[in-house]
């Protein structure tokens, strides 16, 4: 008897397969909802045979990126925040990745190898394309949650998949529906992502979709966002937000006295938006894409850099600018 | 600055031009790596086109001085921290 799960994360499904069910409570299963199809769903993008082991394999890899927790903190870099936590990994994890690392990506023969021992310990062998895999989660009680997915390593082959495939883009933003419009306000760590959440939640005609990340994909001509479960610091939205909706105006925000928006040039726009993007920084061809959609696709709507005040004001000023 | 000296573009970087400047995003093996993107001026985003594996540095600033109105003991200045940036970044060898 196996017991197969369905997650889709921006229309990318991920298909789970493993000897029992996850151990997990009702909260969480309630939480995620929406990213846990009810439905064999007609398209499969990621397949993975989940195992429970008890201590990390080893395997025969060339390293080819690390994520340090000892990263620099410079203001104009490229972000690293999914790169990189606070929490440190527990001392079999630091044994087995090295003293300092919170995960990393190998090479083993032709396939890629992503190793993490901070949020949950995992080893993922995947084929090159990243479609089909073998997942190892480690952990001696033989037991595994949804969570140790979502937030194990499921955000980083999230935007490594979505570039090497040239599907779209993870940024660090919020993003709401209001109407006919979509709203993305993208910005740096508090730069205010949550606080505008809070502002426009509870709107009549405003739906959210997340408060802290927002894949972006493009259809023909169409650009849209996506909900994400990979929440900041405000998640009252979560059971009531809504999947996808178009994009139609992209904020680069910060916090200032008054609300002021101003239209910005591709340069500009490319130099304040790059921070915001999740990027696989190990891959030529990733690197170039994410900079190509970014310039090419991503700034081709109205983008304006905005600071805003934190009061009610800001949502009439948002809708109001052209 | 070593006139004679012949520099080759990283394969390790991944460049763009907008509005007339170049971007230069280098790729990271390490998140301790993480630095800053590049933004070149009018005259770096010139000077880094003119690095082929094939001019020397000396040919680089002559055609630079063709090319802008400035002095040969600035730009032979400006052009030598440029390159140190580039080599640091190990954007060129």
């Amino acid at each position: 008897m196996t017991y197969e799960m369905f997650l889709n994360v921006g229309d990318i499904v991920t298909k789970v397969t493993s000897l029992s069910a996850p151990c997990e409570t009702e909260k969480n299963r309630f939480k995620y909802h929406q990213f846990i199809l009810k439905r064999v769903p007609p398209k499969i993008d990621i397949q993975l045979n989940l195992t429970v082991i008890p201590r990390y394999k080893k395997f025969k890899q060339k390293e080819i990126f690390a994520a340090r927790r000892d990263a620099p903190k410079k203001r104009h870099r490229f972000h690293n925040r999914i790169l990189s936590r606070n929490k440190p990994p527990d001392k079999e994890a630091e044994k087995y990745l090295g003293e300092g690392l919170d995960w990393r990506m190998s090479k083993v023969g032709k396939k890629v190898l992503m190793e993490g021992g901070t949020s949950g310990k995992y080893q993922l062998l995947l084929d090159e394309d990243l479609k089909k895999g073998a997942l190892f989660l480690v952990n001696s009680d033989n037991k595994w949650k949804t969570t140790d997915i979502i937030y194990g390593f499921l955000q980083v082959l999230t935007i490594f998949y979505l570039a090497k495939n040239k599907l779209g883009i993870l940024v660090h933003a919020a993003g709401l529906k209001d109407g006919k419009e979509g709203y993305l306000f993208a910005g740096l760590s508090r730069a205010g992502k949550s606080t505008t959440t809070r502002i426009w939640d509870n709107q009549p005609s405003v739906k959210i979709l997340n408060d802290d990340r927002i894949i972006i994909r493009k259809f023909g001509r169409q650009l849209d966002m996506y909900a994400t479960p990979w929440h900041g610091d405000y998640s009252d939205y979560l059971e009531s937000s809504v999947e996808k909706t178009e994009l139609t105006k992209l904020f680069y925000i910060y916090h200032k006295k008054t609300n002021k928006a101003q239209e910005v040039s591709p340069l500009e726009g490319f130099n304040l938006f790059f921070q915001t993007l999740f990027i696989p920084v190990w891959d030529k061809n990733c690197l170039k894409f994410v900079s190509n959609f970014l310039l090419d696709t991503f700034l081709s709507k109205p983008s304006y850099k905005f600071g805003f005040k934190n009061d009610k004001k800001v949502i009439d000023y948002v809708r109001s600018v052209k | 600055m070593n006139k004679k000296k012949i520099l080759k573009k990283s394969s390790n970087v991944v460049t763009r031009e907008i509005e007339g400047a170049v971007i230069l995003l280098p790729l990271y093996k390490t998140s301790k790596e993480f630095s800053y993107i590049y933004t070149f001026n009018k005259t770096s985003s010139v000077a880094w086109d003119l690095i082929d594996g094939k001019r020397t540095l000396g040919d680089v600033k002559e055609e630079l001085l063709s090319k802008f109105e400035v002095g040969e003991e600035k730009l032979e200045k400006e052009l030598d921290e440029f390159i140190k940036d580039l080599v640091s970044i190990k954007a060129v060898a």
